[in-house]
């Protein structure tokens, strides 16, 4: 640990994680027809199986939703990591990390 | 238990499960009168499906976590060992005066498990190729086996379970083992099975505080919001609402440093608890989880434990925690 974590910046982080939660939850609500409301999914919740209940043509959905509404790009491989809301946004955050270092003039969308 | 985590994450681990709780309800009015105390909707699911939900009490506490099997008849009803003889009683009380049959299943048939990457290709050895096109929480009659094979998971990894007569249940498991060299089957300890699930982020009922709600616990898959009613339904919304408190995983930096009940602060202001600390052998290191304020209770915020143990730092982190093997293929 390099910095001492302050309450100040604890919130500055779960208030930014909070708001792309949302985001993606509207995202696959919309995206996939899910007669959910944003606070009835868990950022752990399984997305597969016994969780959302989600099937493999549902993962393509979900992988065009991510590219089409945060700009990054997803492979056959990256498919793996989508387990929860909260995997999904690990990928989302670490994409648009990697891509601003290689691209430090663009905007992260 | 380290022998017994590696069998189940490498290998195909069996497990004689049979100190959990196994009940089935049979009768008239089966589907009514247990679908009225349960968090999702049975009515909607279909024959020889499964869904996982609660047991709550009408102040949404959590009585017990159960998977509920449905039959052409008849509902079958497993719960953990902690929750076994717990639920078992409060079905008795619930259903009472309705047209139902409860029958404890554990007094005659035993509940084996087979588990880890392995697994889908062992059972298939051992009950027929035909259980590979057996879903997720489905069961069939297994002629082979000559038992009822559910296909469940809460560890990431290929899972399946049997009631088998208990007068054949060592004979079952000297079959697997003996005829399941070449998958890697070897016993392992049930209790193994704890570690397992808190990696995925499956909790156990010792994971949840006694006044902690669906919602505190990111339950919120087991529960169905659009049913009109069953015990703790008003409470659950309530909490919905207004979160109290939120879990969250947590990695820590320092192992052995921490334990459950340890409180976690930021500037030594306290904003919660560890409620299990686990070391996860995949991740060489101590996990945690937490409840949370749930202001803070989010991916990447750290907090600072404070216990005996000399405390460490312990950041949120997402689960699952790691894509296992059987999710991967590799």
């Amino acid at each position: 640990m390099t910095d001492t974590p302050t309450i100040n910046r604890a919130k500055d982080l779960a208030r930014n994680r909070k708001e792309l939660s949302e985001r993606l939850k509207r995202v696959l609500i919309e995206r996939l027809s899910l007669q959910l409301e944003v606070d009835e999914i868990a950022d752990d919740s399984p997305l597969f199986g016994s969780g959302l209940g989600l099937d493999s043509v549902d993962a393509l959905e979900i992988a065009i939703a991510v590219e089409t509404e945060f700009g990054v790009a997803i492979t056959d491989e990256d498919l793996h990591a989508f387990r929860s809301v909260n995997t999904v946004l690990d990928f989302i955050e670490a994409r648009a990390v990697a891509t601003a270092a290689s691209q430090p003039h663009k905007e992260i969308a | 238990m380290n022998a017994s985590y590696n069998i189940a994450r490498n290998q195909t681990a069996l497990l004689d499960l049979g100190n959990e709780g196994r009940v089935r309800i049979g009768g008239a009015d089966a589907e009514q009168a247990l679908n009225a105390c349960f968090s999702m909707d049975l009515e909607i699911i279909l024959p020889w499906k499964g869904v996982t939900g609660l047991f709550l009490n009408e102040q949404g506490g959590i009585l017990a976590i159960a998977t509920v099997f449905k039959g052409d008849d008849e509902f079958f009803v497993f719960t953990e060992a902690a929750t076994a003889a717990s639920l078992l009683q409060h079905l008795r009380e619930r259903l009472s005066g309705a047209d139902v049959e409860i029958e404890d299943l554990s007094q005659r048939f035993g509940w084996i498990c087979v588990l880890g990457p392995r697994a889908q290709n062992a059972m298939s050895q051992f009950a027929g190729d035909e259980i590979l096109g057996l879903p997720y929480l489905a069961f069939e009659e297994n002629v082979k086996l000559e038992a009822k094979l559910f296909r469940m998971g809460f560890c990431g990894e290929f899972e399946y379970r049997m009631l088998c007569p208990l007068e054949r249940c060592q004979e079952m498991l000297l079959g697997f083992l003996d005829g399941g060299q070449e998958f890697g089957v070897e016993m392992a300890q049930p209790e193994v099975m704890l570690l397992l699930m808190l990696e995925m982020r499956s909790l156990g009922i010792a994971d949840i505080p006694s006044d902690a709600d669906p919602i505190q616990a990111g339950l919120h898959w087991m529960v169905n919001f659009r049913k009109e009613a069953y015990p703790g339904r008003d409470a659950v919304l309530a909490a919905k609402a207004e979160p109290r408190r939120r879990a969250l995983m947590l990695l820590l930096e320092k192992n052995g440093a921490a334990k459950a009940g340890d409180r976690i602060e930021i500037e030594e202001q306290d904003f919660g608890f560890l409620a299990h600390v686990d070391y996860s052998p995949a991740l060489e290191r101590d996990i945690a989880l937490a409840y949370t304020d749930p202001e803070l209770g989010w991916v990447g915020v750290s907090f600072r434990t404070a216990g005996e143990d000399g405390g460490c730092w312990a950041t949120g982190v997402s689960a699952p925690l790691f894509v296992t093997k059987t999710v991967s293929g590799s």
